[in-house]
């Protein structure tokens, strides 16, 4: 019964966009900090966000995941869909089941390092062998040799770069339809970001992917779509907005705006 | 010349300056944190000299004796067995505690985790007066309100379960006992578990809570996973102090757990603590310099003892819990 329903869902589903977002706005205690945004984010690839410090990038992924709703005075209008269903309307946990998240800075549980997986792992219920899957995620993100002979020690010991790759696991192995990084890279030396690069090139097979990064070689390299965000000015307030949508191609070579031109082309105006 | 630029010799002589005063500064905060050394060092000189001259008198045997200890070192017939008092104030303190540590714990996590800003409001004076109660009103409040109440319970308990009796040939708590004291002892440290937890599981970073609802946990799994093993030090910390101040307790079990000098494991006994006794005997007339003062002080070590043993037990364990996760 179960499987039926699955491809009865997946026939009508293989076509709709991840997320959707309508005229969505962020405001922070009355400042908008995103306006306006309004795209489709395909799933089963790699979205990428770009755009220059401050224009919201973090707070549309924070959105994405209802992490918002634990920061007081935030307000969100417009429309988020995920898979159809209204995102605003769902319980936050079930989206948070749904849809996993790495965070710009390395936020590891002040736990041993297996116990990092295996507690995300428990508290979804997770019926497998849980040690497969701790060994397999830790795999998946080049970490298992590093770590696999101190698996019971406190993961707060372990290097910046390390406690994100553990962070990467840890959203991996719950296996959810999304998952959101906020620059998942940027604590990683040049040979541990492009193993992930390539970990990314081959999840977005499995998952949606959306990534945000300020390397735009990496943007390059990895995603299928790149929204651009640039900041704007209003009544000495600044706020964002999607400046262009569009395959990676696109976007890089042949941009709409003028001001995407300049972004990509590292040039400030 | 005009020139604002310091010359070579004015900024020495700058730096110069300002090196004597950084020293100077540094030489007083080291001689306010000195102070607090001399004066514990101090404390356990006269606790210690006087002790010494009380075992010149009193043989260790008898200070530890455990087959038949009283303790009655006012008395024609002395006795010196320590334990007597040791039992009462471990009894004391261990019902304090299982009341304290619960209690400021679950309230701790209930205002970092889950209490609205205004609830936090409303509930934080209330326990900030709760620590101001003196401790004689609580002591007061042991005798007077929980002693009739926890007399009652224990009559109805055996009624429930042996009924049929006359009321008075049950076993009545007495209206001193050990239990009210514990109890009203545990309420009066909720206060200082409660905050100093609060303090510790609030400075948990948010990232890291979040990272525990990005994985699917609810609030209560976040705060027993995520919060207070990432606040565990801080907790522990706490339930040192609480367990230090009713080691210490003194009005509350002198008002309400009697003064008799009785060995017993037994919390529905009265019976006398270290620090009752130590009040005890100095409000009374002795003299100077004679056995019974020299008790004062040899009870006053044990006390310090217990203390000090407690919190090396909570540094060891504080140690031990870090590296377990
Ligand atoms: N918790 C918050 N409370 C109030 N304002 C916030 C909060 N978080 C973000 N903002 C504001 O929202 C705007 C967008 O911030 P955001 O973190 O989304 O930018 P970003 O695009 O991720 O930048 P960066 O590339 O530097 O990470 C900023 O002006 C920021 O000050
Ligand atoms: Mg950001």
């Amino acid at each position: 019964m179960n499987t039926q329903m699955n491809e009865v869902r997946s026939e009508s589903e293989v076509n709709i966009p991840a997320f959707r977002l309508e005229n969505m706005s962020i405001a922070y205690s009355g400042n908008v900090a995103v306006s306006g945004v309004t795209v489709d984010i395909p799933q089963k690839q790699l979205t990428a966000l770009i755009g220059p410090s401050g224009c919201g990038k973090s707070t549309i992924l924070r959105s994405l995941c209802r992490l918002n709703d634990l920061i007081p005075g935030v307000e969100i209008s417009g429309r988020v869909e995920l898979f159809r269903q209204d995102l605003r309307q769902m319980e936050a946990i079930t989206v948070h089941r749904r849809v996993g998240m790495v965070f710009q800075r390395p936020n590891p549980f002040p736990k041993s390092i297996y116990e990092n997986i295996a507690l995300g792992l428990r508290v979804n219920g997770y019926r497998g062998k849980i040690d497969e899957m701790v060994e397999r995620s830790l795999q998946q993100v080049a970490l298992w040799d590093e770590v696999k002979d101190r698996l019971r020690s406190n993961a707060l010991n372990l290097s910046g770069g390390q406690q994100q790759r553990l962070c990467i696991a840890r959203a991996l192995a719950l296996q959810p339809e999304v998952i959101l990084m906020d620059e998942p890279c940027s604590a990683l030396d040049p040979i541990a970001s492009l193993r992930i690069d390539n970990l990314l090139n081959q999840l977005k097979q499995f998952y949606t992917l959306v990534v945000v990064t300020h390397n735009l070689q990496q943007a390059a390299r990895i995603a299928d779509q790149v929204a651009f965000f640039n900041t704007n000015r209003a009544e000495g307030r600044i706020y964002g907005t999607l400046a262009e949508f569009g395959p990676v191609v696109q976007v890089f070579s042949e941009p709409q705006k003028q001001e995407t031109y300049d972004y990509v082309n590292a040039r400030s105006n | 010349m005009t020139n604002t630029a310091l010359s070579l010799p004015q900024i020495r002589k700058l730096i110069q300056r300002q090196n004597v005063f950084d020293q100077f500064v540094v030489l007083a905060l080291l001689a306010a944190a000195l102070s607090s050394v001399i004066v514990t060092a101090g404390i356990l000189y006269i606790l210690i000299s006087e002790s010494v001259s009380f075992f010149s008198q009193v043989p260790l045997g008898e200070f530890f004796n455990l087959v038949d200890p009283k303790w009655t070192p006012l008395f024609d017939d002395k006795n010196f067995a320590i334990i007597t008092l040791i039992s009462s104030t471990l009894v004391t303190t261990g019902v304090s505690v299982a009341i304290g540590i619960p209690m400021g714990t679950i309230i701790a996590i209930y205002l970092s985790e889950f209490a609205t800003e205004q609830v936090r409001e409303w509930v934080k004076p209330i326990l900030e007066l709760l620590a101001g109660v003196p401790s004689v009103v609580f002591g007061y409040f042991a005798l007077q309100t929980v002693t009739p109440f926890m007399q009652r319970i224990v009559l109805g308990v055996q009624m429930f379960f042996a009924p049929g009796r006359d009321e008075f040939d049950y076993y009545q708590l007495p209206g001193f006992n050990m239990l009210s004291a514990g109890i009203v002892m545990g309420i009066s440290i909720i206060p200082l578990i409660s905050s100093i937890s609060e303090d510790a599981m609030r400075a948990v970073p948010k990232q890291m809570r979040e990272g525990s609802f990005a994985v699917g946990a609810t609030r209560l799994q976040t705060s027993f996973n995520v919060v207070l093993p990432a606040a565990i030090s801080g907790i522990i910390a706490s339930y040192i102090l609480g367990i230090s101040r009713s080691l210490g307790q003194t009005m509350i079990v002198a008002v309400a757990a009697g003064t008799q000098p009785i060995y017993t494991w037994n919390p529905l006994d009265g019976a006398a603590t270290i620090s009752t006794f130590i009040v005890e005997v100095a409000k009374g007339d002795i003299e100077h310099g004679s056995l019974e003062y020299n008790t004062i002080f040899v009870a006053g070590l044990a006390l310090v003892a217990m203390t000090l043993a407690m919190n090396l037990l909570g540094h060891y364990l504080s140690k031990r819990v870090r590296e377990v996760y």
